[in-house]
């Protein structure tokens, strides 16, 4: 269904495009739809937009608490004391 | 004595002692803390949630690291123990007001999604989504069903490509790409209406 309409067919594919999931042949398809169809590169102008606001989000940096780290490398340590088994 | 047959011997596994084994978890899984952490506050949105999450990834991650297969991705596995981590115990625990998953609710957001795109995106617009401040970026994806929410967030914050997703998420492909099509679609509707609410963009003046 989509077949016939290009605009549908090359929206659905976006994100693999933006993504990078695309072959080199698929990803040229949508290319070439997007510099012939102004509708389409207006509404992938906005997805790549909200991917960079997403990858903005990521750019704080957040570092895992101190105590929590202490907690997992004294686990880990405890954990391969001497085999109690053997 | 030793029958030496399928293991490849460059397998670091079949020689290591524990306390070579636990050196290696130390030196090679506690570089993700941060990432790791980071990913739980996002999934939990909650601190002391995150710290839970993250404490019993590491501990499933230690006590199975016999299980992972040294040179391979050590990121993704992590990444997968922690979803499932979430998934399993706090997810189910804790139901999410904004959780319902309901297709009828995501369909109708859809629908308003491509509303939004007849109504014909302009660069203005463009400039007001480009001014949406992360909180508000952060609040559209929270209203996101939580598979929705996961697979965006695997995809366009973590970097993770769509097959290791679907092996993080235990998903087909088909199903990663379409939760990230719908979801990415609800998010585009969610700040399409903040800049709106901005009266930057959008003609709508008399709608």
């Amino acid at each position: 269904m989509t077949k016939d309409d290009p605009c549908a067919e090359a929206m659905n594919q976006v994100h693999a495009f933006l993504h990078g999931e695309l072959s080199e042949e698929a990803a040229d398809e949508i290319r070439e739809h997007l510099i012939a169809c102004e509708h389409c590169v207006d509404s992938y102008d906005v997805e790549a937009c909200i991917d960079t606001l997403l990858k903005r989000c990521a750019q704080v940096e957040i570092s895992a608490p101190v105590s929590l780290r202490v907690r997992i490398t004294q686990m880990v340590v405890r954990g391969s004391g001497p085999a109690n088994s053997f | 004595m030793w029958k030496l047959m399928s293991t490849p011997p460059s397998d670091v596994r079949d020689t290591e002692t524990q306390e070579k084994r636990t050196e290696r978890f130390e030196r090679d899984a506690m570089e993700y803390l941060d990432q790791l952490y980071a990913a739980a506050l996002r999934m939990t949105r909650n601190p002391a949630d995150a710290e839970d999450v993250v404490q019993e990834t590491y501990a499933k991650a230690f006590s199975s690291f016999a299980q992972f297969t040294p040179g391979t991705n050590l990121r993704a596995w992590l990444y997968r123990i922690l979803t499932n981590t979430y998934i399993n115990s706090y997810r189910k625990a804790k139901r999410q007001p904004q959780s319902s998953g309901d297709a009828q609710v995501e369909d109708w957001q859809l629908a308003r999604a491509a509303s939004h795109d007849s109504v014909g995106l302009r660069s203005a617009e463009l400039e007001a989504l480009e001014a949406v401040p992360d909180a508000i970026v952060t609040e559209a994806l929270d209203s996101l069903s939580p598979d929705f929410r996961q697979t965006v967030l695997l995809s366009d914050v973590e970097g993770f490509s769509y097959k290791e997703i679907a092996e993080i998420m235990g998903t087909p492909i088909g199903t990663v790409m379409s939760r990230l099509n719908r979801g990415r679609a609800q998010l585009r509707a969610k700040l399409a209406d903040y800049a709106a609410e901005r009266g930057i963009g959008v003609n709508r003046d008399n709608d």
